[in-house]
Parts: C-alpha cells; sequence; structure tokens
C-alpha cells in the first residue's frame, strides 16, 4: 500500500514539474520594458548636385541642409538593475550611409551624431504601443567575432539627466546550453517587417550549428521568424534570455528560413570588459554552462584576465605601459624568442590563408605592404619545409597558451584566452619605473580582474 | 637621566607626529594632488616638504637644549646642508655619474652605485661640512654638537633632495610627497648625526681626527647604501603597500641610528673629556684620498653598468655594440615586420625601445648577392604608399650599400574614429660578399632624432666577422 502511495506521489510531483517546465517555457512574460529598440541618432546632410560615376561618389556637391533625426537600428535586451543592455556587435556597429535621391538630384549622407546609442522603451509597459527613445546607453565593451555588444544606460535622452537607477526591469540569463531539443523558444524584438512596434514570435529550439554557412559554430538553431531588426534582441526560454537573434539564413540557400541565436555565453568576454576596466555589475554566468558539452567556444578553457596599471606614487593609471603575460614553465628569453619566430610564421600562414580564401593578390600586397612579386613568393612557400620549432608549433598549429602582450590604455589591460588554472608569469615595463615580475594562478573561474597592478617610479 | 628620558619622550612623540602626518595624508591626500600651477605649487610644496623637517629638526635641537647650540648656527649647518646637496652631492650622482639610468640594472649595480656613489658622495658632504665648517668652533663643545649639527646637515640635504625629486613628479599625490619628505629627512638626519656624532667625539678624547673622519665616511656610505638597496627591494617586491613597508624600514633604521648615536654619546660623556674646544683643524689628506678611491671605484661601476653590450651572430658573420639602457628586449605589441624581405630572411637581432613611444631597431640578412647598384628599393619598404621617402648611399663598416628614409601612414590600424599611426623608418641595406644585411629603426616620430642617434651608434660599431 505504501509502495503504492509513493508511486503515485512520485508521479504527481513529476507532473507538477513537468506542468511547470511546460507552462514556464511557453509563458509569455508580463514585463515588456527589458526588450528595447536600438538605435543612434543621426546626422543627415543633404549634397546638391553630386558628382557620381560609377557609384561611386566623386564629389559631394553643396551641402544644402542638415538635420538630425532618430534612426533605429535593431533591438537589445536590458540585461541588470543598473541598466546594462546587450546587443549584437553589428547593430553597435553603424558607421553611417548615404544615399542618391535622383528626383532631387541630392546625395544624403547619415551619419551617428555619437558613439552612444538611443534605447527606445515600450510605452506604459504596453507591447502593443511603440516604444520611444527614452535613454541614452553608452558602449562598455564588444566582441566582434562572437558579434555581441553590452552597453549601459548612462542618461535620459530628452533631459539629458544622469541616469543612475539599478532599479530597471530586466531579464535574467538562462542557461543556453540546457534547453530540451525541439522546446519552444521565444524570440522578442523590433524586425523592420513588423513595423514600429514590438514583435514576439516563437519556434523551435533544433539545437547548435556546426559548419553553417555565414553562421558562428555553437549558435542556436531555430525556425521561429527572425527578420532584419530582430537583430540582438532576446531569445527566451523559461522567461530567461538564452541568447540574442543574429542572423538568418542566407536567401540565396533555397529552402525554409532558420534563424541563429548566439547564446549568451559568448557575452562573457564583452560582461569582463565592463567588471574589470569599468567595475559594472555583470550578471553571472555560472561554470557549469561554460563546461556544457555544446559549448564550442574558447571560454570552456580559457579564461579573461584583466586589470589596471597604476602609477604607486601618483595613483593615476599608466597608459603605454607593456603588459606580458606567459606561461609560467618558460623564461621571459624563450619568449622573446618565440616571438620572432610566430610574428614570422603568422604573415606567411595570413598571406597564404588570404589566398586561398580567393582574396585577391593586390589587395593582399596593399594589406601587408608588399609587392606582387613577393606575394607570389609567400604563397609559394611550403610550410613543411621550414624548421618551426615545437613552442610555436604548439601555439600556431595548436593553439596552445604561450604569451600575450599588450599595451595598457585608459581601460587597463585585459587578456582573452588565458588558460584557466595555470601557473603563469606576469611581467609589467614602463620606462621610469620599476620593473614588476610576478608569478600568478590564473582562476578557475570565467574571468580574473588582477584590479590594480602599482608600478613605482623611480 | 633627565636627557635620556627626554630622548625617548621626545623621540616618540616625534615618531607619532611623523606617523599622524602620514597616516592623514594617506587618508585624504591619496587623490589629493598639487593641481595648481607656479609659486603656489612650489609654495606649497615647500610647505609640505618642510613639516617633516619642521618635526625632525625640532626633535634634535632640543636634545641639546642643556647648552643649546647658537640658532644661528643651526639654521647655518641647515643651509649648508642644502646647499652641499645643491651644488654638489646632487650634481655629482645625478650628472657626473648619472646613476639614475643604471643603478637598476642589476643587482650588482644596486649594490656598488648605492653603496659607492650615492652613499659616499652624502656622507662625504656630511664630513665636509661638519669637520671644516663646524668642528673647530667654540660652540662645538660638548658630544651632543656632533649628532645636532649632523642632524641639521641631514635635514638640509632632505629637503633639497625631497624638492629636486618631487619638482619633477608633479603628478605625485600629496601622500607621495609627504612620503617622500619624510623618508628622506629621516634616513639623511639620522645617519648625519651618527656622522656628525664619530666626527665629534674625537675632540673631547683627544684623539687623532682623521681616522674617525675616515670611519665616519665608510659607516655613513655604508648605511646610506644598505638602506637604499633595502629600500629598492621593497618597491621591487611590487606589493601595493610598498610606501608603507618602505616608511616602516626607513623608521627602523633611522630609530635604530639614534638610538645607537643615543647610547654611544651616553657612554662618551661619563667619560673624562677634553675641555680644550676651539681647535684647528688641519686637511685630512687620507680622506681626500679615501673619497676619490670610493668614487673612481663608482666611475667604475658606472662605466661597467652604462657600458655597449656585444652582440655577434657567428652564423651570419656580424657584430656590433648596442646599449642595454635604451633597448629592451621584449615581443612588440604592434609594429609590424619591416619590409617583406623577412619573409625571406633571418632576423638576427630585434630589440625594442620606448621613447615616448614604441621603437624597433633590427637587423636581418639574407642570403643573395646584390649589387649595391641594383638593389629594389620595394624589396624594402614594401608598396607603402610614402609620406615622405629620402635615398642616399650609405656605408657601414666599410661596405656599401643604400640608405632609405621614409614614413608612412599605417593604415591597418586606422579605426573609425581614431587618428592613424604614423611611422618613419631608416633602412640600411648592404650587400657583403652572398649575404645581404638590413639594418632596421621603425618608430613614431614623438622622439624620433635621439632614436636615429642610437640607430646610427649601433650601425657605427658593425664588425664583418670572417668576411
Amino acid at each position: 500500500m505504501n509502495r503504492k502511495m509513493n508511486a503515485f506521489k512520485l508521479v504527481f510531483v513529476l507532473f507538477l514539474v513537468g506542468l511547470y517546465t511546460l507552462t514556464a517555457a511557453q509563458t509569455v512574460p508580463e514585463d515588456f520594458k527589458p526588450f528595447v529598440r536600438l538605435g543612434y541618432e543621426l546626422i543627415v546632410e543633404y549634397y546638391q548636385s553630386p558628382v557620381i560615376t560609377d557609384n561611386t561618389v566623386v564629389n559631394r556637391g553643396k551641402l544644402v541642409d542638415r538635420r538630425m533625426m532618430e534612426f533605429p537600428l535593431g533591438s537589445g535586451t536590458v540585461i541588470s538593475p543598473e541598466g546594462l543592455v546587450i546587443t549584437n556587435y553589428h547593430v553597435y556597429n553603424f558607421e553611417g550611409a548615404q544615399e542618391y535621391d535622383k528626383q532631387s538630384n541630392q546625395l544624403i549622407v547619415y551619419g551617428p551624431a555619437s558613439k552612444d546609442m538611443l534605447v527606445y522603451e515600450l510605452v506604459d509597459n504596453d507591447p502593443l504601443k511603440a516604444p520611444v527613445a527614452k535613454y541614452i546607453a553608452t558602449p562598455l565593451a564588444y566582441d566582434s567575432g562572437l558579434d555581441i555588444c553590452v552597453l549601459k544606460v548612462i542618461a535620459n535622452y530628452r533631459t539629458g539627466e544622469e541616469v543612475t537607477r539599478s532599479d530597471f526591469s530586466y531579464i535574467e540569463l538562462g542557461n543556453p546550453f540546457q534547453i530540451a531539443f525541439n522546446s519552444d523558444l521565444t524570440i522578442i524584438g523590433y524586425p523592420a517587417k513588423g513595423g514600429d512596434t514590438l514583435t514576439l514570435t516563437k519556434g523551435k529550439f533544433l539545437g547548435y550549428t556546426a559548419n553553417v554557412p555565414y553562421a558562428v559554430d555553437g549558435s542556436i538553431k531555430t525556425d521561429a521568424t527572425m527578420a532584419g531588426g530582430s537583430s540582438g534582441g532576446t531569445a527566451l526560454y523559461s522567461n530567461k534570455l538564452i541568447g540574442l537573434p543574429t542572423r538568418g539564413s542566407p536567401k540565396e540557400q533555397k529552402g525554409f528560413d532558420f534563424g541563429y541565436i548566439h547564446p549568451v555565453t559568448w557575452a562573457a568576454g564583452s560582461f569582463a570588459i565592463a567588471q574589470i576596466a569599468y567595475g559594472e555589475k555583470i550578471p553571472e554566468i555560472p561554470m557549469e554552462w561554460i563546461a556544457s558539452d555544446y559549448n564550442v567556444q574558447a571560454t570552456k578553457t580559457y579564461i579573461y584576465v584583466g586589470g589596471k596599471v597604476y602609477n604607486a606614487q601618483a595613483n593615476i593609471p599608466v597608459e603605454g605601459a607593456a603588459v606580458l603575460i606567459y606561461r609560467g614553465d618558460r623564461t621571459l628569453n624563450q619568449i622573446i624568442e618565440l616571438d620572432n619566430e610566430i610574428q614570422l610564421l603568422s604573415l606567411i600562414i595570413n598571406v597564404q590563408t588570404l589566398a586561398q580564401q580567393g582574396v585577391s593578390k593586390a589587395e593582399i600586397a596593399a594589406l601587408y605592404k608588399m609587392t606582387a612579386a613577393e606575394v607570389d613568393k609567400v604563397i609559394s612557400i611550403n610550410l613543411d619545409t621550414i624548421e618551426v620549432s615545437s613552442d610555436a608549433q604548439r601555439m600556431l598549429f595548436n593553439k596552445e597558451f604561450f604569451y600575450q602582450r599588450q599595451d595598457t590604455n585608459k581601460s587597463g589591460f585585459f587578456f582573452t584566452s588565458v588558460p584557466r588554472g595555470q601557473n603563469l608569469n606576469f611581467y609589467v615595463y614602463k620606462q621610469g619605473f620599476r620593473t614588476l615580475q610576478k608569478g600568478i594562478n590564473s582562476s578557475g573561474g570565467l574571468y580574473q580582474n588582477l584590479g590594480r597592478i602599482r608600478i613605482f617610479q623611480y | 637621566m633627565a636627557r635620556v628620558k627626554n630622548f625617548s619622550k621626545s623621540g616618540i612623540l616625534n615618531v607619532g607626529f611623523q606617523v599622524i602626518f602620514l597616516l592623514v595624508l594617506y587618508l585624504v591626500g591619496s587623490h589629493a594632488y598639487l593641481s595648481m600651477g607656479g609659486v603656489w605649487r612650489s609654495i606649497l610644496l615647500l610647505v609640505f616638504v618642510l613639516i617633516p623637517s619642521v618635526i625632525w629638526t625640532l626633535f634634535f635641537y632640543f636634545q641639546d637644549r642643556i647648552e643649546p647650540e647658537p640658532a644661528s648656527y643651526v639654521i647655518v649647518s641647515f643651509l649648508a646642508g642644502m646647499a652641499g646637496a645643491a651644488l654638489l652631492t646632487l650634481p655629482l650622482e645625478k650628472s657626473v655619474f648619472g646613476i639614475g639610468a643604471w643603478i637598476s640594472d642589476s643587482m650588482a649595480s644596486l649594490i656598488l652605485g648605492s653603496i659607492f656613489v650615492t652613499g659616499v658622495v652624502t656622507s662625504f658632504l656630511f664630513y665636509l661640512v661638519i669637520r671644516y665648517g663646524f668642528f673647530g668652533t667654540e660652540e662645538f663643545d660638548e658630544p651632543v654638537d656632533g649628532m645636532v649639527y649632523g642632524a641639521f646637515i641631514g635635514s638640509g640635504f632632505a629637503l633639497i633632495k625631497s624638492l629636486t625629486y618631487l619638482s619633477a613628479h608633479p603628478e605625485f599625490t600629496l601622500f607621495s610627497i609627504a612620503y617622500t619628505a619624510t623618508t628622506n629627512i629621516l634616513i639623511y638626519a639620522s645617519v648625519g648625526s651618527l656622522v656628525g656624532y664619530i666626527i665629534g667625539r674625537v675632540k673631547f678624547l683627544k684623539k687623532k681626527a682623521q681616522p674617525a673622519s675616515i670611519l665616519a665616511i665608510i659607516v655613513g656610505m655604508l648605511l646610506i647604501g644598505l638602506y637604499h638597496i633595502l629600500n629598492e627591494f621593497v618597491f621591487l617586491t611590487g606589493v601595493s603597500s610598498a610606501i608603507w613597508l618602505s616608511f616602516l624600514l626607513t623608521i627602523v633604521f633611522a630609530v635604530a641610528i639614534l638610538v645607537f648615536v643615543y647610547v654611544m654619546m651616553r657612554k662618551l660623556t661619563q667619560k673624562p673629556l677634553h675641555k680644550e674646544v676651539k681647535v684647528k683643524v688641519k686637511p685630512d689628506y687620507l680622506v681626500i684620498i679615501l673619497v676619490i678611491v670610493f668614487l673612481i671605484i663608482g666611475g667604475i661601476t658606472r662605466n661597467m653598468a652604462m657600458q655597449d653590450v656585444d652582440f655577434a651572430d657567428e652564423d651570419y658573420g656580424i657584430a656590433f655594440k648596442y646599449n642595454p639602457h635604451d633597448l629592451y628586449l621584449l615581443p612588440s605589441s604592434g609594429l609590424s615586420p619591416i619590409g617583406t624581405d623577412a619573409l625571406f630572411s633571418k632576423t638576427v637581432f630585434r630589440a625594442v625601445g620606448d621613447d615616448e613611444g614604441e621603437f624597433i631597431i633590427s637587423v636581418k640578412v639574407k642570403e643573395e648577392t646584390v649589387d649595391p647598384a641594383d638593389i629594389n628599393t620595394l624589396h624594402y619598404t614594401g608598396d607603402i604608399d610614402a609620406s615622405s621617402f629620402y635615398v642616399e648611399e650609405s656605408e657601414v663598416a666599410g661596405k656599401t650599400g643604400l640608405h632609405l628614409r621614409y614614413s608612412y601612414v599605417d593604415e591597418t590600424q586606422l579605426g573609425a574614429r581614431e587618428f592613424p599611426d604614423n611611422y618613419w623608418v631608416c633602412t640600411d641595406i648592404i650587400p657583403v660578399k652572398n649575404t645581404t644585411y638590413v639594418f632596421s629603426l621603425q618608430a613614431n616620430p614623438k622622439n624620433f632624432e635621439r632614436t636615429v642617434k642610437m640607430y646610427e651608434d649601433i650601425l657605427k660599431t658593425v664588425q664583418w666577422i670572417n668576411q
């Protein structure tokens, strides 16, 4: 009897858990404020009678008018009560555009008024009303390769007043590598096709990409409808942000369209910069997410290490200090020899890779300041016949960590791809200061903030 | 007994004042600067540097309160310390020995430089002023006077040393200013008092002055040298609290010296002392000879440290000298290899310098025979869009070739909102038999003339081995 009761209890509990999971997965969020639209305040210049030859502007003509306009470009999500916003790098990276209006014979040139973005928030938290530009957000960090950008709300767009709130509605992060196959994902954003109001679509989780053209390996694959403008928006699973809708399958590929979502764990590097360089509170990405078999990014074995070099006597950051981090089992001289070798080999490999990718010899020659004949010579080099040291081979071909060097700037220094949990040497050199050399252990976490490294002036 | 109490009581009080002064400036001055310009900055700097001076000079002055020295004498001793620092010691240390450029090169240069340059010139100054300024006077009439005069000379010396150093560092916080002023006065006043005591005691024991003077100079130079070495170790640890550790070291060092001086002085006063207070001071020839010998050792240390380093690559038959103080060995950050012949040649030497901007000096070799008249400059510059270009004949160690000088804008580093990097380059292409040597300097133009001189100095030392 007891056994029967226990079995019944177990089934009941499992039923409740299943029901909760199902409802949680399918719930539409109640608070829509974190789903923001992002854009720029543009300077629009009108040039009369431009000279255009072969689609190239030879002369812009006479400037006849200049106006300002708000221009939404994509979507974003507020991810912290302090107003951190995450989006795609390609949404942020808008350099400007120009178009020719044949009717008025005018060239219209658009350019962002500043590097800060406009944040459009829903009016009355109503998803049926169009959002309005309410805040200005400044970029803190980005990763162009993984197409992630993290911004911070800093001011009220209308009044210009500084915003230091810590009560923003925000979305928590979810584990992008623990999604049940074929379960529902919710995509929220502002695709242009959906007009000015918020668009919410649903689709299935179809796994992670591998060798998909135009998609970064490890992206989340979905059949949810996404379109231009969805970029940088929100992909929810169990009402948590698991990724950023980033791109759709290319139009030239026949068949049904897929959407590709960049897992939110790819923001780890940008979060680390926001924390280390700007002292921002960042959402936590637990190590167990990173350790997933489905995570194919370098964060699985590497950490981010950053800090600031300070003049101890002046208590100010030191710019231009050489910071070197290298393996604990190598000497500085060994690293210098390795660097000489790597520079040379990298050049050969880069040139050959570009040539294999179909980049023209003229472009390669311009990029590497070579003559065409020299490009030919480089391409003809057989790397197998070159004597390469074991360390150089391990560094170049096995992507093993040996060293990284950076010069500090206002934000300090920031190393990516530093091996987790290893003995390393840390070396800081700046003329006029005492050289700092010490051993460090890289942390077992995702980031390591070395804080203020003080060097002492002579 | 009253003197002992006075010494310990006022000593503790002064150490207390000193700690409070530093602590207050740590709390309020860790982020505060003398940001005003001109005269006001100088006046405020002087005030901050004078505070620890006042604390310690009062301490020493009151040690002599039973039979105090005339105020004019102690003021003159303070001014003499200042003058000696400004006119003798610092010019010798900085300009003649150029100690800043080499003392931190190695453990040997740190030890020898600290003792045989900094230690000797400072100790010698204290000796000169005490021995020839006050030793023979009537006012120098009790053992404590040597300590007082020595301390005042050391304080004056410390004031100038602090002002000179801090004037060159306008970016320092008030805390760092206070630390510098405090540690300098503590160390030089205490060593000054010891030197003063050793020199002065012979006056009351009717002993020969010359051996005492030699002992005073040796003790002074060793203590100052030892302090500098230990202090440097503290900073080389790189710990964030190094300034406080250095302060702790200084105060322990100074207190130990002062207690030692005081104990010795107490012992001395218990002996029957010679009462003749006015003596004729004769020149101490042996002291002068000794100091010259010490300075020669300092000079040899400097020359050895500043010596150019030999570089030789026997495989490629080239040798030259370079100055390790101008160039350091680090992987470069962003400067790409110069010219594309790097691809077909071997880099035998590459060193990086930092002169308000990174520069690279490299030597590459390529096994090919080229007629100097047939050198294709494009092979060595790459297909760059040079902003300026100059070619002339070059001669390196008797071999002729081409000398190129050009500048270019590195458009690959041109970001949307950044100015492009501009580089200036010197390249010398020297064919020697079946090998072509390519010497290059690539730099930002901030201090190009100095780096070109450095590059040309290297070329002047080139030797072809086995050619």
